[in-house]
């Protein structure tokens, strides 16, 4: 077992400094969590991810000392015309943000210095073994409330950096986005592992998008061949509010995403898409619930990937319309490129649908590149690699171009286009 | 310029093509007529170097070169040029950055500098005028819901752009309305001279009344059974081709 309790109670010695209901909701969890164990290939949802190295390593804490990040791996990061926040090892660092003038209806903290807000629930009737192990262990994050009527000036752009000296390391971080009644923010996150090391980082995610508000998330996940990735991601909406997201994942041992929306008000629209590259042994999951639980509102998933050598991919998306939920119009849509025989694509989308006045679609497509869009190329004097190249980007673009900051897509597709010359 | 003997080509084990001999000089057009079926499309796809026939015998030699030896990029690198009965749909490749790529991998071949964008504008901006084509299209994906008509015009658009020795146009009328082939005509008849080559494929006359060939091929069956002036294709319009498939079998 990774964490044992002499582990846990090193990890307690660390904080000593928190209240006593935060130790007791920590120590809860981690019980629970020794009850449930990491989860097995007999789990349904865990059926093609392997755990066996997790699960075997004991993994440390950062030791709080964080390594010297330079300007300038910050900069080869930076996006033009945003606010940047930088955490590393989930602690926000303040000497290489760059918040000058921002408003003061955006508030940006540390999460673990508001626990509060953090709204811990107990570890009751949670199990999820990722999301016990995270409250039990969670040390870093964010937290960022935007006020209401506030209207997006510049996007914020956060930095999550990841920087371990040393092998075995393990991350727990949650992180707090909640939106105010009738204001708009995009918010642009990269998560950047520096350092080629063996490490595991588990995330959840709490984000709340209230009454006529608008969020665009986009995640860019950036991993290595050591580096196992787990995310777990909550959004609740409420009337007329919209959530657009994109998940950008590039590499990484083992990277799952459970992405859940809940879509708890009405006229409200959701659009999720991902993008998967992954090569070598790369092994990326998404796994997603929309649940419609009020008339009226949209939800898009879009989720393609690209796969080479060795490298597999899951794709597991529900979408769910309560009975109440009426006038649901849903389309969920997950398409695949294998670039290798080796390669393997798991897809399954589903559908729950309790309404009968509803439009809902999935669909799910995977292949290899079009033969005849090659020669089509290369008639005209394209070469190979380039034809090949030109049809994976354009396979790419439909999620890229959902993006509508005009730097951010350009440093995607510079991201691609590195990916494909690998 | 493209010398094709004794030609021999099979697509999954079904022999199509069954001893061709045809002989184009610089500046000739030539058009091959035939029903559906008679392997018309199979030449022009074994000259533009598709991997989906086997060539079981036979040889063309292209100017200096053994065609056969070559990748369908170093064909067209050396001026081959296809127009694609069935051109195909590239979702999300612009056909600019497309045409760009195309236009400068030739040009770097021909050792040219390549054109910068504006460059590269202009010129696209004139063709774009020539075949009366909205500059929409510039934004457009690859063929993607292009109509039939609108993806002959592209195939015609690139072939002007690339300006190639020898252009096949694989049954490039087809579907297409008078208006449309007027223009088509129009961009291929401003465009033959002394050196450049076409061998034009279909099986309707009507094509040939806008563009002019000096050799005519009939073939039936994998085989050329009559070649001849451009009276042929008006025999062919009047008589039909059985008369020639009688005297074949």
């Amino acid at each position: 077992m990774s964490v044992t309790k002499s582990n846990f109670n090193a990890f307690l010695q660390t904080h000593n400094s928190e209240s006593e209901t935060i130790r007791e909701l920590r120590k809860n969890a981690f019980d629970e969590f020794l009850l449930v164990g990491y989860p097995t290939k007999r789990n349904e949802n865990w059926r093609y991810a392997n755990l066996t190295t997790l699960s075997k390593i004991e993994y440390q804490f950062p030791n709080g000392e964080t390594s010297k990040i330079n300007r300038e791996t910050i900069n080869s990061h930076s996006i033009d015309n945003s606010f940047r926040i930088v955490f590393i090892n989930g602690i926000f660092d303040a000497e290489l943000s760059l918040l000058d003038s921002i408003s003061e209806r955006i508030i940006i903290k540390n999460i673990t210095d508001n626990f509060n807000d953090l709204n811990q629930s107990s570890a009751k009737n949670e199990t999820n073994p990722f999301i016990l192990l995270n409250k039990a262990f969670v040390a870093g994050g964010y937290c960022i409330v935007i006020d209401s009527n506030y209207i997006k000036d510049k996007p914020l752009h956060i930095l999550n950096i990841i920087s371990d000296e040393e092998d075995d390391i393990q991350h727990h971080h949650y992180n707090l986005i909640k939106i105010g009644k009738n204001s708009q923010i995009s918010i642009i996150e990269e998560n950047v592992n520096t350092n080629q090391k063996e490490s595991f980082k588990n995330t959840v995610y709490n984000i709340q998008v209230d009454e006529d508000s608008t969020l665009s998330h986009i995640l860019v996940q950036k991993n290595h061949t050591k580096s196992k990735d787990i995310n777990h991601i909550f959004v609740e909406q409420q009337d007329n509010s919209t959530y657009k997201t994109q998940l950008i994942n590039i590499g990484g041992e083992l990277v799952r995403n459970d992405i859940n929306v809940q879509i708890n008000g009405e006229n409200c629209s959701a659009d999720i898409s991902g993008l998967g590259l992954l090569t070598g042994k790369d092994h990326i999951e998404n796994y997603t619930v929309v649940s419609h639980n009020k008339p009226n509102s949209n939800s898009h998933q879009l989720f393609k990937y690209i796969l080479n050598e060795s490298s597999e991919g899951v794709f597991n998306g529900l979408v769910t319309v309560q009975p109440n939920a009426q006038k649901t119009d849903s389309q969920q849509t997950n398409k695949n490129i294998l670039l290798s025989k080796k390669a393997l694509m798991n897809s399954n989308p589903q559908l729950e649908i309790y309404a009968d006045d509803v439009k809902c679609s999935h669909g799910s497509a995977t292949g290899e590149l079009d033969e005849d869009a090659i020669f089509y190329l290369r008639s005209r004097g394209i070469d190979l690699m380039t034809a090949k190249s030109l049809l994976i980007e354009g396979f790419a673009k439909e999620v890229i171009d959902k993006i509508k900051i005009d730097s951010v897509k350009e440093k995607l597709n510079i991201e691609l286009i590195k990916w494909l010359a690998k | 310029m493209l010398e094709i003997k004794n030609l021999h080509a099979s697509v999954e084990g079904n022999q199509i093509l069954k001893g061709i001999d045809i002989t184009i000089k610089p500046g000739e057009i030539h058009a091959i007529m035939g029903l559906n079926g008679s392997g018309k499309s199979t030449l022009a796809n074994v000259i533009s170097g598709s991997d989906k026939y086997d060539v079981t015998k036979g040889e063309i030699q292209y100017n200096d070169s053994n065609l056969l030896d070559l990748s369908p990029e170093e064909r067209a690198l050396q001026g081959i040029f296809m127009s694609f009965q069935y051109p195909a749909v590239i979702t999300g490749v612009n056909n600019t950055y497309f045409l760009k790529a195309a236009l400068n991998a030739k040009r770097k071949y021909q050792g040219k500098i390549e054109l910068d964008a504006i460059d590269f504008m202009t010129l696209i901006k004139e063709n774009l005028k020539k075949l009366e084509m909205d500059e929409s299209y510039l934004r457009r994906s690859v063929n993607a819901g292009f109509s039939g008509g609108e993806k002959k015009r592209n195939e015609i658009l690139q072939m002007i752009t690339l300006e190639p020795k020898l252009a096949i146009l694989d049954e490039t009328d087809s579907g297409l309305d008078i208006d449309a082939l007027k223009i088509i005509a129009k961009g291929v008849n401003d465009y033959r001279n002394a050196d450049r080559s076409f061998l034009v494929i279909t099986h309707y006359q009507r094509l040939l009344n806008y563009i002019q060939p000096d050799v005519i091929h009939v073939m039936i069956d994998g085989k050329i059974v009559k070649t001849g002036g451009k009276g042929l294709a008006l025999t062919l319009e009047e008589k039909g081709y059985r008369w020639l498939g009688e005297k074949v079998s």
